[in-house]
């Protein structure tokens, strides 16, 4: 360290010692001012203050606990999934009013098609018999159109397009012809009088004849040969029923019922020959005499799985009051996937039909024939997710076994005998849904004398079905 | 014997399967008040389509997997749930009306004046009416529908 180094260090030192000195005595004086007694009470009030400060700091975190608590509290009532609760209730509500809509909308809306109903049916057939060429045919659309005027008037037409083509002459030549067209009058459910052109009640068959409703294509020889199938005219008469199962609540009778129809019309003409009655349907707005046919039908429903019914029917065929006579019987009888239906007609005529004073018909003495049918219906559960199965909620197949014959006399043409023909089919059906229907059936067929159907030949059908 | 009573005490813990009755019900407004077992089939099948009043009546019915309807089918129809029923002179099988719940088949019954329907007992109240059916009501023993 050099002389000027060391002054340096010397006037700082002064300097310091210097201000040290000069506050020494301020703070001595300072201490010794306050007493013992007035830094207790300093102390004291520091103290109080603080325990005030605390004091409020701790009531403040109490109201905030308490006010936390409740809160909890409140928490507790109304747990984290209420809200899900009430607003799965709210949509619940909601999903069931906008149901609740819908068929109310529905409901207006079929009420609106409940007065005017149209539909139709429609079939496509294809078949192969021996000796004769395969052929398809395109048979018939039928229209329906029903419509109820009010609770008590009921209007209905069925119209059947056969052959679903023209109705000129040539190759496509078809028909039109209406099958029914009345208005009914509804007095009660026991009768209801009913005009216009009628389904002649004589038989089951002829009242069911739809094709979507039946199990085989082809119709029984019986039901086309003996009873004219489908057979209507105009007329007037009334249906009904009526339901007598509460006299017999705890018994097996206790859905015995009673349905009827009874009809007075122009009547079979004298067309009738040993090939059937298919030509004497009465025309819509002629008559060949003056005397009226009656025809009627009683079934009863007399237990469940049994329908059992009756059929009459008189009337003259010519212009000089011969008369004809029939009687029918069916019958309908189902328990679980079994059905056995069957029918069976007569029809017997007074001999000697004299047409208008000239050339004396002769006509088959006597007519009759039925089929029996027993139908079993079942489905796989292994084709439910199948083509077969898939979409649909009740698919069903449908195995069917019909016996049938009809036996016609001889009506003194080139042919001699009755002619006789008989015909077992075997079929299966398959329906995706209750109105629509796929069929197929082998028939044998055999004949004696002349051919009222098919003769001899065997053949396949298949037809495919649908009302909408 | 021993290993008999302890069979029925030990049985006898068991909650016993209670069958629910199943209630016919009609708007309140209907005159009609019971029905015979025979004449609800008809209407569900499609045999009579009004009530004496003349006016249509509207069944309602519930889809085909719901247990209640096969219960209804088995019982009233005698039939499958599936089963389509044709009524006489016609192609086409008859119509009901399917709702989902036993609650909108109230609530329909309640608005419909010509509307039948079929719920659980517990699902009635007084918007619309139980029909006494076979001389019974749901509430009586005799009661065959459950």
């Amino acid at each position: 360290m050099n002389t000027t180094q060391y002054s340096i260090a010397t006037w700082i030192g002064g300097i310091c010692l210097f201000i040290t000195l000069s506050y020494a005595p301020v703070l001595a004086a300072t201490d010794r001012s306050l007493s013992v007694d007035q830094r207790l009470q300093n102390l004291e009030e520091q103290l109080k203050r603080a325990k005030h400060h605390y004091k409020t700091e701790l009531e403040a975190l109490r109201k905030e606990l308490k006010s936390l608590k409740n809160h909890e509290n409140n928490t507790e009532k109304f747990p984290q999934d209420s809200s899900d609760t009430v607003l799965s209730e709210k949509v619940e509500e909601l999903e069931s009013s906008i149901e609740i809509l819908s068929t109310d909308l529905e409901s207006v809306t079929q009420t609106l098609q409940d007065r005017v109903k149209l539909n139709l049916y429609a079939t496509l057939e294809f078949e192969a018999f021996q000796h004769s060429k395969p052929v398809f045919d395109a048979r018939n659309i039928e229209l329906f159109a029903d419509v109820t005027l009010n609770d008590r008037l009921r209007a209905f037409a069925e119209i059947e397009f056969e052959r679903t083509a023209k109705t000129s002459s040539g190759t496509r030549q078809g028909e039109v012809e209406v099958e029914q067209g009345w208005l009914e009058f509804m007095i009660n459910e026991y009768v209801k009088p009913r005009a216009g052109v009628i389904l002649v009640p004589f038989g089951r068959f002829n009242l069911e004849h739809f094709d979507p409703v039946r199990d085989l294509t082809d119709r029984p020889i019986a039901m086309r040969r003996v009873i004219p199938v489908t057979w209507a005219e105009a007329g007037a008469g009334f249906t009904g029923s009526a339901f007598f199962g509460n006299a017999f609540m705890d018994t097996i009778f206790k859905n015995l019922s009673v349905e009827y129809q009874f009809f007075v019309m122009n009547g079979l003409t004298n067309a009738i020959s040993d090939k059937g009655t298919r030509s004497a349907r009465g025309a819509f707005g002629s008559d060949n005499n003056a005397n009226k046919a009656f025809a009627g039908r009683i079934q009863t429903n007399l237990m469940e799985g049994v329908e059992v019914a009756g059929s009459g029917y008189m009337g003259t065929y010519d212009s000089n009051g011969h008369s004809i006579y029939g009687w029918n019987t069916d019958w309908k009888l189902y328990y679980g996937p079994v059905e056995f239906i069957g029918e069976y007609a007569w029809f017997d005529l007074e001999q000697g039909g004299l047409q208008s004073g000239s050339t004396t018909l002769m006509v088959p003495h006597h007519l009759h024939g039925g089929y029996i049918q027993a139908n079993y219906h079942f489905w796989f559960d292994a084709l439910n997710d199948s083509f077969l199965g898939r979409g649909f909620p009740s698919p069903t197949f449908t195995g069917v076994v019909r016996y049938g014959h009809a036996r016609i006399n001889d009506d003194n043409d080139t042919g001699t005998g009755a002619n006789r023909e008989k015909r077992l089919t075997l079929g299966l059906n398959y329906r995706p849904v209750e109105n629509v229907v796929f069929k197929m059936e082998y028939q044998f067929n055999s004949t004696t004398n002349e051919s009222l159907e098919r003769g001899d030949n065997n053949g396949f059908i298949t037809s495919v079905t649908g009302a909408f | 014997m021993i290993s008999l009573i302890i069979m029925v005490v030990w049985l006898g813990q068991f909650p016993q399967a209670h069958a629910e009755p199943i209630a016919i019900i009609v708007h309140p407004s209907n005159p009609v008040g019971s029905l015979s077992w025979g004449e609800l089939a008809r209407i569900y099948k499609g045999r009579d389509k009004k009530w004496k009043s003349g006016k249509p009546i509207v069944a309602t019915n519930r889809p085909t997997d719901v247990e209640i309807r096969k219960k209804f089918y088995a019982y009233v129809l005698r039939a499958k749930p599936t089963q389509q029923f044709r009524p006489p002179g016609t192609p086409l099988p008859f119509k009901t009306r399917r709702l989902k719940s036993g609650k909108a088949t109230k609530k329909f019954v309640s608005r419909i004046p010509n509307a039948i329907g079929y719920i659980h007992v517990r699902d009635v109240d007084k918007t619309v009416k139980v029909l006494r059916m076979g001389g019974y009501r749901p509430s009586e023993t005799e009661y065959e529908l459950k």
